[in-house]
């Protein structure tokens, strides 16, 4: 705790009223410490620029480019003096600004029944207590909990959930491929699955409530995972074995990354059913699941 | 005003060289090629720009080549910009001194306050906690880099009276004292501990404080 704070809790426990934090007067300041003094701007010339340019050369400059080659991260940028320079600094910006943008993106109303999902909504009433209630995403309101009971078939094999999750982008680039092509390859397999269900704000946690609800024997849920920079559309699965309440993360299983750009969704639901296929012979998911033999 | 408002320290002159002759540097005692930029400051409040000092070496590859307090304290200043303490920052570059002052200052308006004691603000006292050590402090104290440390000043006998009482109240031990008179005429100590242990011993430290200043001759 900050001293300040600290004082003000012993003038509470003392009964003092609260008092006003003097400022200090911005005049008293010296021109050129006041923050609305005009930068000064130092023009590199001669051998200070010389030194700038010869810091840039690089021991192996082929090995530095297949680095940089071989990721989206920033690598080698380069630095002023202790600091980022201003591209790189405008890099960061913009690709912080796409995570962003996908963690603010929310699914239109309508859409999930437009993919033939029953629509369900968590106990969360407003994006902007989505982030900051992650207990209320992880239940299901009481209309959802009821068309749940009406709606969705039970006691089949697999049961289907999307979510919006953290990135509502992700899920409406790639859930409906993945469903498409999961659904496929379960029915090849002859594998009974539900009704897919997709569920607004949605946590991963949902997969129990749900799964648990319809007597699934292995759960699947699809949601937006937490963007990072520059990438806003990737997905998560989730497996779950006997999926209820008491489920925790360590017995869970997932496939992260799913997006044109890393697992395409076409593959990431015929790998799901692999998996299914492994939690089913084994009857464990999670830690417990031994997956070598799943290219 | 008001019992516990904190009194916010005033900067009183700054100067940035950008380059410093190397025989002045070495008649303060540091290296002029190895640290040819330097910040000076001063401030109507000594230990609060000890630890802003402190907190300027952890914001930017600065090190506190100088930091001395003056007799007698801001209240007898030889002139209005000299406060009672010239503090002189050093390092490679000019753009890193920027960053340790604004850094410094930027601590000197939000954190390092001295506080009152009583209702006319008289008395004055520092009850002062630093979460984590920078590099000039942890070497004056003789502590590590990142360790926590009760910074306590106050007028001499409820300096004494004080550090006694924060000394009780919690898992501390003291790693410096500065008995009466410092230059300014003050007294105190460095504490450390574990966080919360510092920060009970620094409150229990203001509540004697507080509490001499409304009885002073009661014993």
């Amino acid at each position: 705790m900050p001293t300040s704070r600290l004082m003000r809790e012993l003038r509470l426990r003392r009964g003092a009223p609260r008092g006003r934090v003097p400022q200090c007067p911005p005049e008293l300041l010296p021109p050129r410490l006041r923050h609305d003094a005009p930068p000064r701007r130092p023009v590199l010339r001669g051998a200070l620029r010389l030194k700038r340019a010869a810091e840039q050369k690089f021991a192996n400059p082929e090995l530095l480019a297949r680095l940089q080659n071989a990721t989206p991260a920033s690598v080698g940028v380069g630095r002023t003096g202790f600091r980022y320079r201003t591209k790189t600094l405008l890099k960061f910006l913009t690709r912080f600004a796409v995570a962003k943008a996908a963690v603010e993106s929310q699914v239109p109303e309508g859409w999930g029944e437009a993919q033939g999902w029953l629509a369900l909504k968590s106990q969360i009433e407003s994006p902007e207590q989505f982030l900051l209630r992650p207990d209320l995403g992880r239940q299901l309101n009481d209309a959802s909990m009821d068309l749940v009971r009406e709606r969705c078939k039970r006691d089949n094999t697999v049961q289907i959930v999307v979510g919006d999750g953290l990135s509502a982008n992700a899920v409406m680039l790639n859930a409906p491929t993945m469903v498409a092509s999961l659904t496929r390859a379960l029915d090849n397999a002859g594998i009974s699955y539900g009704t897919t269900v997709f569920v607004r704000y949605c946590r991963s946690k949902q997969i129990d409530v749900i799964g648990q609800e319809v007597g699934a024997r292995v759960g699947i849920i699809l949601v937006g995972e937490r963007p990072g920079l520059g990438t806003g559309d990737g997905m998560s699965a989730y497996f779950v074995w006997q999926p209820a309440d008491e489920r925790i993360d360590a017995e869970k299983q997932a496939i992260s990354n799913i997006h044109q750009r890393g697992l395409p969704p076409e593959e990431a639901g015929v790998q799901a059913v692999r998996v299914i296929q492994a939690i089913l012979d084994q009857q464990t998911s999670g830690v417990k699941l031994n997956l070598e033999h799943i290219s | 005003m008001a019992i516990l408002d904190p009194l916010v320290p005033k900067i009183k002159a700054a100067r940035i060289i950008p380059r410093v002759d190397p025989a002045l540097a070495q008649a303060y005692g540091f290296d002029g090629e190895r640290y040819p930029a330097v910040g000076l400051i001063t401030c109507d409040m000594d230990d609060p720009l000890y630890a802003a000092l402190d907190e300027a070496t952890k914001n930017a590859p600065v090190d506190v080549v100088f930091a001395r307090s003056f007799y007698a304290g801001s209240g007898h200043a030889s002139g209005p910009t000299s406060g009672e303490i010239l503090g002189i920052l050093a390092g490679a570059d000019p753009e890193d001194i920027r960053r340790g002052m604004t850094s410094c200052i930027d601590y000197l308006e939000r954190v390092a306050h001295f506080y009152q004691a009583d209702d006319a603000g008289d008395v004055a006292f520092f009850p002062h906690v630093i979460s984590s050590l920078g590099h000039y402090l942890s070497q004056e104290a003789g502590l590590e880099v990142g360790d926590a440390m009760a910074y306590l000043i106050a007028t001499p006998l409820e300096a004494v009276y004080g550090v006694d009482a924060a000394l009780k109240a919690a898992d501390v031990r003291l790693v410096k004292n500065f008995p009466p008179p410092t230059e300014t005429n003050y007294a105190g100590a460095y504490l450390t501990g574990g966080l919360d242990d510092c920060e009970a011993a620094a409150q229990a430290f203001a509540a004697e404080v507080v509490e001499i200043a409304g009885n002073p001759a009661v014993y």
